[in-house]
């Protein structure tokens, strides 16, 4: 009984490794990116968030946001995929003064198709989605119009 | 005071979860009305959700994320009677966190 439960134990274990990918405890994975969130420009949050893997455009992302804003402190922004085994969404603002907005981590029951939140805007510029799902990484992105910068 | 707020609906075992943390999330940028000092920097870096003690999403956040943060998401195979749990933890080490159950 013994071993079979453990058996069981280490394939459930296995499984939550499989699909997050990752081969270190899930703990870790809420360790706060400090890097991440220091870098100005797009591309250097999106180094050290992922490295320098493939990031493909995908259609199969879709970005609910206004068109335009005339406060940029509270912008709402919805995200929805279709894309399987979505481990994270990175939503990425193109002219903030820190470029990564927030990070967002599915576990287990945790589906990633869907995820709605309120982010501040500097000025009119791009905002970029990073979907990590089954092991790759897509993106897509929406412009908005920012007449009151909401970063202060 | 309620820091957070938790709703949750729920239809075919496919709960939404929306939250809302009442947080400051201050930039560090900005300068106090009255005084001209800038007030600190204060942000939620970590919001962890369980569902049943199993995390099911973890967001790491920046200043970026607008004054008290809502966050929505969707979770899957959830039953009656389960238990969610909701927390934040702030870069000055200020957490709190509240648990809901699933109707």
């Amino acid at each position: 009984m013994n071993s079979r439960r453990g058996f069981l134990k280490s394939l459930g274990y296995g499984l939550i490794l499989l699909k997050t990918g990752l081969l270190f405890p899930l703990k870790t994975l809420a360790a706060w990116p400090k890097k991440a969130f220091s870098s100005e420009e797009p591309q250097d949050a999106i180094r050290a968030l992922f490295g320098d893997r493939t990031i493909t455009e995908s259609d199969r992302i879709h970005i609910d946001m206004p068109r335009g804003a005339e406060n940029g402190a509270i912008v709402p922004i919805t995200v929805r995929t279709d894309l399987k085994n979505v481990q994270s969404i990175s939503l990425i603002a193109e002219k903030n003064p820190i470029a990564l907005l927030a990070q967002f981590s599915f576990n287990g029951k945790g589906r990633g198709d869907y995820l709605r939140t309120r982010i501040k805007l500097a000025k009119s510029s791009h905002v970029f989605v990073i979907v990590e799902a089954g092991g790759e990484l897509c993106s897509a992105k929406r412009y908005i119009e920012v007449l009151k910068g909401g970063c202060d | 005071m309620a820091k957070i707020k938790v709703r949750t609906k729920t239809k075919d075992r496919i709960t939404t979860v929306s939250a809302m943390i009442r947080h400051p999330m201050e930039t560090g940028r900005r300068k106090d009305p009255e005084t001209g000092v800038i007030i600190p920097i204060h942000h939620i870096q970590e919001v962890t959700c369980l569902l049943n003690d199993e995390t099911v999403m973890t967001t790491v956040m920046g200043t970026g994320i607008s004054k008290n943060p809502f966050i929505a998401f969707h979770i899957e195979d959830v039953d009656k009677g389960d238990i969610l749990t909701l927390s934040w933890v702030d870069n000055l080490g200020e957490s709190d966190s509240i648990k809901v159950v699933i109707e």
